[in-house]
């Protein structure tokens, strides 16, 4: 027994020690099965992958529409509307010598007068209210008259920022020398002007000026005087009201990008319904009209402007009447497929659009109840608005997937499952293309004609009433690989058509949804 | 793919060996010969012959076992010219769910038996270390054939894990016979436990949808520790954190025979069942249960459309998101590992005896159970010689060979339970080694006791 354990365990051991190498008979030929993508995706959250989510809305009802915008541009009121500096002048003021060369007068001396001066606008702004948000007044009192005294300065229906009537008094002082010069500033923040006197003028400032002199022992010369200036200056309103004068707003041309067609031909996506839409909001209590918009598309070569009668009528703004100061009031005006042709503009699957347009401030008769604050402004965007209604063929999107790097000669079979539940009007197909270094198409992969997602069950307005269920396996297999020893890469080209091949007119909402499962399977083999 | 595997392959057999598992040990040939104390391990109602025995304090009385349900033919296609050819799908196709490798050592620290009229006493102090390692089939498959083979199903991965545990035992055991049919015994063990780590709960599987392939795995994990040592290394700062003895433990062994005629014996016995409680240096690990799920790359109206993410970082993310192991240092219990004798014995003659032994273990991962036909010659009182068949549950079958020599009035023996491991260990799925010496007292000549039975 002890010789037969001695051999077996000797003969065993031997074999053991005796190996020198390791060699794995088997070929490593595993198979993987890994999910991919489990997508629930609406239009929304495609356009989002294709970063441009941020075009589209949805309504109330989750009807979906795609809309472009501007930047939006704003014109404020104290952009065309300036208060220039105005200079008046009071006198001069002179004391009556009877003739002599002088005379004594033992009584104070006064001189009084009321002035009417008149405002200068160099937009022709006829103005019955001026509130200033800045401003000085400058007073400038030169005397010969060897007297003190003071200067009484009124101004007609004007308020003070505390709200007491503009009243101000500036002392003269005679203090020997020849000429009395006198000179004050007046800060005007927060002062009322009427510029109408009492409802019966307009650009007018009526002014008082009193000067009294006091008595002393000097005598008054034929020639003495007191002569008084005023300067309005720096001037900036807060709030300004009757008739504002006619403006040109100077619209800078804009324009807008349209990445949504960069794969698209001409009429391959039809919207039935798309509107241009020029968004107005007006906080200036003035009429406001826009006219002859200058539009225009490009597709590659082509280009196409608005035309119609959208283009050739003035469209007037609404704006806030006196009593609404502080309100915007808004006006769309639209360029729609009835009175223009801007669907077979976006029907031309352009790159961008431009825009250009004139924008007049009182283009009509002269009113007066015009009013504006120093925050008034008029504000434009223009929204290419279009509403996902319409239909679509052969919206392609391809991209390569480089197999440079893979010894495609291990695979042995690669197959992809699409498990599908399309909410969407939209059939979506998909090739594969085997194609060498140079992109020259080798052969397809998919020989079967039927869709990969088949759009969803609509009814007769377009909207989908049930999705569609489908199960896809696409199968690369290893002969197809040999068969095509150039293979480099794979061209995946995914082409989306409406329901019916975009025969139909079609409506997509937010709630259409595409449910896809995908998944691989991929066999291979290695011989280790 | 060639390198140089020589001492992956040495190493491999030493793993196999070195491991040791008591608890799991079968110990056929130990079971038969029961003219030796040994076998009252798992006959607690023997009623030897003898008058008394001595087992001295590392006398020799050494137990050592390893099982593993695949031998090293399992992994070895071929050797020729120096090369060792290995199969993985030829492997993976032998292996079951859960497959295993384990050890037992067990050192006989003391032992005493004796007999008092139709009483008989015995004491044992043990020192015994076991160590499983699991794995199951499926980890190794997926790892080969990849994920698409469970396609419509589910991989299993439970199972996996390691147990390790080291303590002293102390059994006494009383038999008794009554009317010379019936015989039984129990043997009461305070169990010392040293240290201990225990899978468990292993719990994770792979399910992988038919059409969408979506991986869902289930999973949850828990792994004792009772040891001066962590996730960190070692954590003690005195000897007195090394020296686990706090742990106490309560097993007992039940036992009975029924002589049904004069040749015909039948027996049953349940040895181990019990636990340890852990109170020192505890610490478990606990994967809460849970599920994970892998559909893809979700696109939905949630998802962050920044592709700068890798996909493998979103799952990472997600992954470590759900997997939170919490620690506690909770005491904790660790049931034994109970197993069934179930024999039928024929004396053939005064010297000449047969048996068929049914064995199980049962585990929570897997089932191990064991048929055996045994035979056992007595050469008088001085040799005697034991050789059995036994056929796994999993296929295997092994020969076992036992002798025992008395020279001096001491017992030496030595036993095995495969003994083509010795001749072909390649071959082997166990290596299951016992032998030592006892002092045994033989019986007085004019006595009238009864013979030994189980």
């Amino acid at each position: 027994m002890m010789i037969v354990i001695s051999v077996g365990f000797n003969s065993c051991i031997k074999d053991l020690l005796s190996i020198k190498d390791v060699k794995i008979e088997d070929d490593f030929n595993p198979s993987l099965a890994v999910p991919i993508v489990n997508a629930e995706l609406s239009l929304v959250e495609m356009l989002k992958v294709a970063n441009q989510d941020s075009i589209s809305k949805i309504d109330p009802d989750n009807f979906m529409r795609l809309i472009y915008e501007s930047f939006t541009q704003r014109f404020y009121a104290n952009s065309f509307i300036n208060i220039p500096s105005q200079q008046f002048n009071a006198g001069p003021f002179k004391h009556n010598t009877g003739g002599n060369d002088s005379i004594r007068v033992n009584l104070p001396i006064y001189f009084s007068d009321t002035k009417n001066h008149n405002f200068n606008f160099p937009g022709g702004e006829e103005l019955n209210k001026m509130y200033l948000k800045k401003g000085r007044l400058v007073v400038r009192i030169i005397s010969s008259i060897r007297r003190s005294g003071e200067l009484e300065i009124k101004i007609t229906g004007s308020k003070m920022k505390n709200g007491n009537d503009f009243l101000k008094t500036i002392p003269i002082t005679y203090s020997g020398s020849p000429q009395i010069y006198v000179y004050d500033t007046i800060d005007l923040s927060g002062f009322k002007f009427d510029l109408s006197v009492g409802g019966t003028t307009h650009n007018t400032l009526q002014v008082v000026y009193t000067i009294s002199l006091n008595q002393n022992a000097n005598y008054i010369r034929k020639n003495d005087q007191v002569a008084v200036d005023v300067y309005l200056q720096q001037l900036e309103f807060s709030y300004l009201e009757g008739y504002l004068g006619s403006h040109n707003l100077e619209y800078n041309q804009d324009s807008i990008v349209m990445e949504l067609f960069k794969n698209v031909e001409k009429n391959k996506i039809r919207f039935t319904d798309p509107k241009l839409i020029f968004h107005f909001g007006n906080s200036m209590g003035l009429p406001i009209r826009m006219s002859s918009p200058d539009v225009t598309c490009y597709s590659g070569k082509t280009t196409i402007d608005l035309s119609g009668n959208f283009t050739s009528v003035n469209h007037d703004l609404n704006y806030p009447l006196i009593a609404e100061a502080g309100s915007i009031k808004t006006t769309d005006v639209i360029a729609n497929k009835g009175n223009s042709n801007i669907r077979d503009m976006v029907n031309e699957a352009p790159s961008h659009f431009t825009f250009d347009m004139n924008i007049q401030a009182n283009p009509g008769t002269k009113t007066y109840d015009n009013f504006v604050t120093d925050t008034s402004y008029l504000e434009v965007k223009s929204e290419l608005n279009m509403p996902l209604y319409g239909n679509a063929r052969d919206y392609n999107v391809e991209f390569d997937l480089s197999v440079d790097s893979f010894d495609m000669e291990m695979i042995e079979l690669f197959q992809l499952n699409f498990l599908s539940e399309n909410g969407l009007p939209i059939d979506i197909n998909l090739q594969i293309y085997l194609a060498d270094t140079g992109r020259v198409i080798l052969d397809s992969v998919i020989e079967s004609t039927s869709m990969l997602f088949k759009s969803g069950l609509t009814d007769t307005s377009g909207k989908v009433i049930k999705p569609t269920k489908a199960l896809t396996k696409i199968i690369i297999s290893k002969d197809k690989i040999a068969a095509n020893p150039l293979l480099s890469r794979f061209i995946i080209r995914i082409t989306a058509s409406t329901t019916d091949k975009g025969t139909k007119d079609i409506k997509v909402y937010a709630n259409n949804r595409l449910n896809l499962k995908a998944s691989l399977f991929v066999k291979i083999k290695y011989d280790i | 793919m060639i390198f140089d595997m020589k001492k992956l392959i040495i190493i491999l057999i030493t793993l196999l060996i070195a491991f040791n598992n008591p608890v799991f040990s079968q110990g056929i040939t130990r079971h038969f010969m029961t003219n030796l104390p040994q076998s009252l391990h798992t006959n607690p109602y023997l009623f030897p012959t003898y008058r008394y025995s001595i087992g001295f304090p590392l006398s020799g009385q050494w137990y050592w076992e390893t099982k593993t349900n695949i031998s090293l033919n399992t992994l070895i296609s071929k050797i020729e010219n120096g090369t060792l050819y290995i199969s993985p799908d030829d492997i993976i196709s032998k292996l079951d769910k859960v497959n295993f490798v384990n050890n037992e050592f067990n050192l006989e620290l003391f032992s005493t038996s004796f007999r008092i009229k139709n009483n008989f006493f015995s004491v044992f102090m043990t020192n015994k270390t076991f160590f499983e390692f699991r794995y199951p089939r499926d980890l190794l498959s997926i790892a080969w054939h990849g994920n698409g083979q469970f396609v419509g199903g589910e991989a299993s991965f439970s199972g996996l894990g390691i147990d390790f545990m080291n303590y002293n035992e102390l059994a006494i055991g009383y038999s008794r016979t009554l009317k010379e049919k019936l015989f039984i015994g129990g043997r009461l063990k305070y169990l010392q436990g040293l240290l201990s780590v225990k899978t468990s709960r292993s719990d994770f599987t792979l399910k992988v949808d038919t059409t969408t392939y979506w991986l869902t795995t289930n999973y949850s994990a828990t792994i004792n520790i009772a040891a001066p040592f962590d996730t960190n290394g070692p954590s003690f700062s005195s000897v007195s954190d090394v020296l686990n003895f706090g742990n106490n433990g309560l097993a007992f062994d039940i036992g009975a025979a029924y002589k049904i005629n004069d040749k015909l014996t039948a027996s049953l016995s349940v040895v181990d069942l019990g636990f340890i409680h852990w109170t020192k240096n505890t610490k478990s690990y606990t994967l809460e249960e849970g599920k994970l799920a892998f559909e893809g790359l979700k696109v939905d109206s949630t998802f962050n459309f920044n592709f700068n993410d890798s996909v493998l970082k979103v799952i990472q993310d997600t992954t470590l998101e759900n997997f939170q192991i919490t620690k506690n240092t909770d005491p904790f219990s660790t049931a034994m590992n109970s197993r069934i004798y179930l024999t039928a014995s024929y004396d053939l003659t005064k010297n000449d005896r047969f048996g068929l032994l049914v064995y199980n273990r049962f585990s929570k991962y897997y089932n191990y159970m064991s048929y055996s036909l045994l035979y056992q010659r007595m050469f008088g009182n001085i040799l005697s010689l034991c050789a059995n068949y036994t056929l796994t549950s999993r296929g295997n079958n092994k020969i076992g060979t036992g002798i025992s020599l008395r020279i001096l009035g001491s017992n030496f023996y030595f036993m095995t339970d495969d003994i083509i491991s010795i001749i072909y260990p390649a071959s082997a799925n166990t290596f299951a080694f016992n032998f030592g010496w006892y002092y045994i007292k033989s019986k007085p000549k004019k006595s009238a006791v009864p013979k030994a039975t189980f």
